[in-house]
């Protein structure tokens, strides 16, 4: 029997208040499925299922209050309802799906801080997890992924026979600490004025003070020449329709997920005193809210991503982020958090790392400036790319690199 | 306001549900007026284009900040139903 649980989504939440069930008793739920709404103090979220099954009981009434790790349904697993035994568990030992209070921490030896990957060929974390799991060196391999990178697909077992397939690649990890505040429940949305300390700016108030007490921040510009970068869009979204057409952001977000891959110190969570680096990228986006504060949700796998998903999937989290329904998973899940002012026309932003992550990355507006060209000086679209960094985990030496990774990666806007 | 304001103005409230749309001045910019952001922008246009059959090139978004360029950019190139 598994057990879907009230989830901790901060540091700083307790308890939530279950607003309605989306299933009833008997109905067949995927994992991921959207079982009910639940209302922290920060937002209003769908609870999604960690597992699969038939809803045996709905415990808890909606509109009650309860705290954090409270049972609020179970699910019948499919093992179950043929009349098998529970998988070696002990009565009421079975699985319980409450997201994990720390990452899980990778099977193999992370990489550790200041780690350069040993095989230096351009992978994806979520590739060089396969390779160890299957034994298989990088260099062996031909990398079909963004400039020529080994990608997940690229990876295969060594030898026949093969062997069994790898496991799936765990849930997204659910860090206990969601960094930035969420929405204020939609209901919220139609009031006319927050009230002057909102939860919402209590909740940021809260982590961006553990954020600036603890965390050793560092802090890196550099300056990009947008020019191909808007050349090339320009060129691809004019044979597109508008709903397909690739903005900017879109380009930086997937230039930061790739660019993530050989600096792995900046991808993951500081936990307990110790670094975890995360195998997945799950770019945190933060969006600001109208209403008043900011939210931060993830695009979850961000590097494995086409760009033209990542464009899709953009839309979706601002539309979802709009209307309060964004799922529980994409408000713990983020590795790092990408944080973009140019609409506003701000030239660069100094972000505060949402704790437990360990870096954070600004874009400013772009803007025409002055560029060195050969021997002239000539206006050319620029970003002035920020990073914040956590020093506990790195240095100035290895975020400069990733800016100048990141600077090279947006030079050829069309591999990424 | 026309009927085909008030469409554009609904379809801007699904896309933006904080906004009251009975606040929208239909000649400035709605960008300015309301902060919306590009995906905003984006996504309203997108909606527009289905909703009423007209297809927006890159090259016209920049001529599109307020209601009444959007009502006026419809009724210039929707298609006959």
């Amino acid at each position: 029997m598994d057990e879907i649980r009230m989830p901790s989504l901060g540091a700083d939440m307790d308890a939530g208040t279950l607003i309605e069930w989306k299933v009833a008793v008997g109905d067949r739920v995927a994992r991921g499925a959207i079982l009910g709404l639940i209302e922290t103090q920060k937002a209003t979220m769908e609870l999604e299922s960690f597992a699969e099954g038939v809803v045996d009981a709905l415990i808890v009434e909606p509109g009650s209050k309860v705290p954090v790790g409270t049972v609020l349904a179970r699910l019948r697993s499919d093992h179950e309802l043929a009349g098998a035994p529970p998988r070696g568990a002990a009565p009421g030992a079975g699985p319980t799906r409450v997201p994990a209070a720390v990452p899980p921490a990778s099977p193999a030896a992370p990489p550790s801080a200041g780690a350069v990957p040993s095989d230096h060929v351009r992978s994806s974390p979520a590739a060089r997890k396969r390779a160890r799991e299957l034994g298989v060196g990088l260099a062996s391999l031909h990398g079909t992924g963004p400039h020529g990178a080994i990608v997940l697909r690229d990876v295969t077992p060594p030898a026949p026979p093969a062997p069994p397939a790898p496991p799936a690649p765990p849930a997204p990890p659910v860090p206990s600490a969601p960094p930035v505040p969420s929405a204020p429940p939609a209901s919220a949305a139609r009031r006319p004025a927050p009230p002057t300390a909102s939860p919402v700016r209590e909740a940021i108030a809260a982590a961006m003070t553990r954020s600036k007490r603890e965390i050793p921040h560092y802090y890196l510009t550099h300056t990009i020449s947008m020019k191909r970068a808007l050349g090339w869009l320009a060129e691809t979204n004019a044979h597109r329709a508008i709903q397909d057409r690739i903005l900017p952001g879109a380009l930086l977000l997937r230039a930061v997920a790739l660019a993530l891959w050989d600096i792995p110190e900046l991808n993951g969570f500081w936990i307990d005193g110790a670094y975890r680096a995360s195998e997945e990228v799950h770019l945190g986006t933060a969006i600001a809210l109208r209403t008043g504060g900011l939210i931060a949700p993830a695009i979850l796998d961000a590097d494995d991503k086409p760009l033209e998903q990542l464009m899709q999937e953009l839309h979706d989290l601002v539309a979802r982020a709009r209307a309060g329904r964004l799922r529980s998973s994409e408000l713990t899940a983020a590795t790092i958090t990408v944080t973009s002012l140019g609409d506003r026309g701000c030239e660069a932003v100094y972000p505060i790392i949402n704790p437990p992550q360990v870096a954070m990355v600004g874009f400013g507006a772009i803007l025409e400036r002055p560029w060195v060209e050969g021997p002239a000086v000539v206006p050319h679209p620029t970003v002035v790319a920020t990073l914040a960094a956590d020093h506990r985990v790195s240095d100035g030496h290895r975020g400069g690199l990733f800016l100048s990774d990141l600077d090279h990666l947006l030079q050829e806007p069309e591999k990424l | 306001m026309t009927e085909l304001a008030d469409q554009i103005l609904a379809t801007l409230h699904r896309i933006a549900p904080d906004v009251d749309p009975s606040t929208v001045e239909p000649t400035r910019p709605l960008v300015d007026q309301l902060d919306l952001d590009s995906i905003d922008y984006q996504n309203l246009l997108a909606a527009i284009s289905a909703e009423h059959a007209v297809s927006i090139p890159a090259s016209d978004v920049a001529q599109l900040r307020s209601i009444d360029d959007l009502v006026h950019y419809v009724e210039l190139h929707r298609r006959p139903a």
